[in-house]
């Protein structure tokens, strides 16, 4: 019986004015974004491609381990395209400097810092508007309607227990809609595989099976809303209006709402505090800096100390083997110092980050009343591209830049090689004094004959540091937080439940005639 | 045709869900109310105290008119009150920038903004009207014709001894009495709430935009009115007329502002951070390539002849890296108006761009905030030279070598506080009443498509078939 009432159902459907324009609706909003997306994943991923290459240009060209500042990136994910998260929101790549622990990722690939603070747009905004929307559409009369209609009595005295009379009805609707969902879903994957040539590993199968579930999910959540909204009133109308309003509160209204609350309940600090604090220290730890030097390394000059290493630079030419030691004497005073400014810095930092991510996460908690906020929580951690994953690669970061600092610091070069941190040239030729008069000989010879960049010439003649001179980087990508989204589809999952449960009692209750 | 307003009016409010959904709409402005307020003053209170750092922080200088030239300030964008009526991301947005006598750098976002959320729309006027609000207007309006045609009333309506035009005028003035009713309590009980939490500065300008800012919202409003009452004539049956105006909405509101980012991406170029940093490396290397031979001498000596070969190459440098960034940051702004020209395809997007111009939020602010910046690097300029030539000890040559100036090669001498120009000034001066547009191309384009809407929706109700 259940099986003929099913089929029914899902057969008048199909033949309604609402099904064909969610049909329509849906293919064409998914497969238009999915062709705008996919070609601009591309053109991220092209101008990443580009960046690390001048990254590892540029990692080519460190001739002294001063001058060694590798820059670390992770590349732009296609299931962004799904949803897009903290991507190109939360930056892609970080500068590992010595003496400042990195605390936020460089936006350097997001084109421009202008476009923050627009909402994201992704396929996951278009699955959550449309087929929430269309779920109450094409339920919101099952029961009333037929009611309105006269045929309920009729239907209600087959010898059909009325829980088979509601499910049949809620799963042909649900059947029904996860048409469009299925069909638009096919579409944009067509689009992104065969017309843009975006390909997406195993595990990201595995990924968007999953969303692909989230989103049945949660059409069928709505779809209960709009059914258990028939069978709680006598109007049609009326039923509408209140599966419009829980979807106007759910997924317009909370979803805004809970990061505006957990803001007033949770607030942040004074956001001047790290950059106060940071300018105090700086200025306080230069003037107690440059007042040793004063005393004990007075040739140091300029041009040392905080970022200017001297080593190869023409000035160098100019100045006489005392200078030299000076500088060096006064880096390595400095460098202790200025990395425990680094960790008091990233202190503070620190704090003021927890705290905003526990901000950030009494605004998921909040929001987790929404169905609308549950599928973007698992479409984010299912795409990686959710907040946990940023911070996770900012880890990543903060640990090698220690292991980094600490390979140097095992080769002696803060301390007695101290030398070796700005030149390779060795000791031996830095102190005689015919060495330095050749080298300024050979300076002038070549200024003199115009030649420009004379500045990296000196350093030609050694190349570059051997690449595995300092460890490197290696980007261990966790892939699709599976773990992560298991919990909010389970809540989706019993929301539905909850929401079927309670549209069946008032069904049980509901008078007929 | 009045009396026909009067009776839709009366029916609409005596509708009890009708009731129900301005108890939201009422709700929301509430809300926006204690939300803006709490934000803005909270806001202020850390412009204040940034000022009062930076003033610090200056006075620590004043010894020696070197260290105040080149002590960058943080410069920050003084909150907007009005950002109730339209965010336009401002918690995002960059609001700081690096500002000393020579360079204006490094723009920053330093604010309560939290980049670890999540970003959505925020709960501003033109969400609650532009989002919330056309949404209403659609419910009410979709079943105005085909709706009484099921009903059966449309036969005995439309027997009355009055044209059809009077019938679509009072129909369509009845629905905009209610939806503006609505409007202008929320409007009222927001302000209310605004002004009592003290967050509403009492100026003429605050009720000017509010002016602007319903008048903008009631013309929206009609024309998604308009819009309903035309699909209500074009199609059979409410059912279908719904579906067909939800989708309209969708994409209206969701659709198009969310393409207009990748879109306006693509109109509009802007270069990257690391394209910028690497035309700044370039420019500088052949500025100091095309040097004198002793530019690169220094020690210690201001009065040495090679040092004017060495100012003259700074100041070149200096320049091109300002002028480098400014075309960039024009570009970046151009980038992000693009976006906003493509969202004002939908009147939500127009409506948006409007109002986001008028309190000066969004980018609109953030463009006044650069070119103020650039005024008080001007200002902080001209002082020090002012100063500088009431020395008659300096050599007189102004430059910054790595954002700090080489020692005496312009005036040491001391200064004092009241002296020295403050961005304060420039703030205070411009606030809210400075010259801003009014928004009259786009009231002229909603009420264009107002016009447009309301002849196709009269056409199709004039030739509605009622049997």
């Amino acid at each position: 019986m259940f099986v003929t009432l099913f089929v029914k159902e899902v057969i008048n459907h199909l033949q309604t004015f609402r099904f064909g324009a969610a049909l329509v609706t849906a293919f064409a909003l998914v497969s238009v974004s999915a062709w705008v997306l996919g070609e601009d994943y591309r053109e991220r991923l092209n101008a990443y491609n580009v960046l690390s290459e001048s990254y590892a240009a540029q990692a080519r060209e460190v001739y002294v381990p001063s001058q060694i500042s590798p820059v670390i990136h992770r590349a732009p994910g296609p299931l962004a395209i799904f949803a897009q998260g903290s991507e190109g929101r939360l930056g892609n790549s970080v500068q590992i400097k010595r003496w400042e622990v990195p605390r936020h990722a460089e936006e350097n690939l997001m084109q421009n810092k202008l476009l923050l603070g627009l909402p994201a747009f992704d396929l996951l905004s278009i699955f959550t508007i449309v087929f929430s929307v269309f779920g109450i559409l094409l339920s919101f009369d099952a029961i009333c309607g037929e009611r309105e209609r006269g045929t309920l009595k009729q239907v209600c005295s087959y010898p059909v227990p009325r829980a088979t009379l509601f499910l049949s009805k809620y799963l042909a609707a649900v059947a029904v809609l996860a048409v469009p969902f299925a069909i638009s879903l096919l579409s944009a994957l067509i689009i992104l595989l065969f017309a843009l040539g975006i390909s997406f590993s195993g595990a990201e199968w595995g990924a968007i099976a999953l969303m692909a579930l989230a989103g049945l999910l949660f059409a069928a959540l709505f779809v209960a809303v709009g059914t258990a909204a028939s069978a709680l009133v006598k109007r049609s109308s009326t039923a509408l209006l209140l599966g419009l309003v829980f979807w106007s509160v759910t997924v317009l209204i909370v979803p805004s709402l809970a990061p505006a609350a957990a803001a007033a309940l949770v607030p942040l600090e004074q956001p001047q505090e790290v950059r106060v604090l940071e300018q105090k220290t700086w200025t306080e730890t230069d003037s107690a800096v440059w007042k040793w030097a004063e005393d004990h390394a007075p040739n140091a000059g300029s041009g040392w100390g905080s970022s200017g290493f001297g080593g190869e630079d023409p000035w160098l030419f100019d100045a006489p083997p005392q200078w030299f030691h000076d500088a060096a004497r006064f880096v390595a005073y400095i460098e202790p110092i200025y990395r425990q400014r680094a960790e008091r810095i990233w202190n503070v930092v620190k704090r003021h980050l927890s705290r905003k991510e526990q901000q950030s996460g009494l605004a998921d908690s909040l929001g987790s009343v929404s169905p609308a906020h549950l599928l973007r929580r698992s479409f984010t951690a299912l795409a990686s591209t959710d907040y946990a994953t940023y911070a996770d690669f900012m880890e990543q970061a903060r640990r090698y830049r220690s292991a980094l600092i600490d390979s140097l610091a095992n080769r002696g070069l803060f301390t007695s090689k101290v030398y070796e941190l700005f030149s390779r040239r060795p000791m031996a030729e830095i102190e005689s004094e015919s060495a330095w008069q050749n080298r300024r000989n050979d300076y002038e010879a070549r200024r003199a004959a115009g030649e420009a960049g004379f500045a990296m010439m000196s350093i030609k003649n050694y190349g570059p540091l051997p690449e595995n001179y300092a460890p490197q980087f290696v980007y261990r990508n966790g892939g699709p937080r599976t773990s992560d989204a298991l919990a909010p589809i389970g809540f989706l999952a019993v929301y539905v439940l909850i929401i079927l449960a309670a549209g069946f009692a008032a069904f049980a209750r509901y008078r007929v005639a | 045709m009045f009396l026909i307003a009067k009776h839709q009016l009366r029916d609409g409010l005596a509708d009890a869900r009708f009731l129900f959904m301005s108890a939201v709409v009422l709700l929301l402005f509430a809300i926006n109310g204690f939300l803006g307020a709490e934000r803005y003053l909270q806001e202020r209170a850390d412009w204040l105290e940034l000022g009062a750092y930076t003033r610090s922080m200056l006075e620590s200088t004043i010894d020696n008119l070197q260290r105040v030239a080149d002590y960058e300030q943080l410069m920050a964008k003084p909150p907007s009150a009005l950002a109730f009526i339209a965010d336009g991301g401002g918690a995002l947005l960059p609001n700081v920038v690096n500002v000393n006598a020579f360079l204006v750098s490094n723009p920053d976002r330093l604010n309560r903004g939290n980049e670890t959320n999540d970003v959505l729309p925020p709960l501003d006027w033109v969400f609650i009207v532009g989002t919330v609000m056309t949404l209403i207007a659609l419910l009410l309006s979709f079943a105005t014709v085909n709706g009484e045609k099921r009903d059966g009333t449309l036969k005995q309506v439309l027997s009355y001894p009055v044209s059809r035009l009077t019938l679509f005028a009072g129909k369509y003035l009845g629905h905009l009495a209610a939806l503006v009713l609505v409007l202008l309590l929320g409007a009222v009980l927001d302000l209310l709430i605004l002004t009592l939490l003290g967050a509403l500065p009492g100026e003429w300008a605050v009720i000017e935009v509010v002016g602007w800012a319903v008048l903008l919202s009631i013309v929206t409003l009609s024309f998604f009115l308009l819009l309903g009452m035309g699909v209500s004539s074009m199609t059979a049956r409410p059912a279908v007329s719904l579906v067909v105006l939800i989708i309209i909405w969708v994409i209206a509101v969701a659709a198009i502002p969310g393409i207009a980012s990748l879109v306006g991406k693509r109109l509009a170029e802007a270069p990257s951070e690391f394209t910028v940093q690497q035309e700044i490396d370039a420019a500088s290397k052949s500025i100091w390539d095309d040097a004198p031979p002793d530019a690169g001498r220094w020690n210690g000596d201001p009065r040495a002849p090679w040092v004017i070969g060495r100012a003259q190459t700074v100041l070149k440098m200096v320049a091109s890296r300002q002028r480098i960034d400014d075309a960039a940051t024009a570009q970046r702004i151009g980038q992000r108006r693009a976006v906003q020209q493509v969202a004002a395809l939908s009147p939500t997007g127009l409506l948006a761009a409007a109002l986001e111009e008028q309190c000066g939020t969004g980018i609109a602010g953030y463009e006044v905030f650069y070119r103020t910046a650039r005024q008080y690097r001007e200002q902080l300029h001209n002082f020090v030279e002012e100063r500088d030539k009431l020395d008659p000890d300096s050599p007189h040559l102004i430059y910054s070598w790595e954002r700090y100036s080489e020692r005496g090669t312009y005036s040491t001498k001391p200064v004092t506080m009241n002296m020295i120009p403050r961005a304060e000034a420039l703030w205070l001066a411009g606030g809210l009443a400075r010259e801003r547009p009014q928004p009259l191309m786009p009231l002229l384009v909603l009420l264009a498509l107002n016009l447009a809407v309301a002849a196709v929706a009269f056409i199709a109700l004039a030739r509605f078939d009622p049997r």
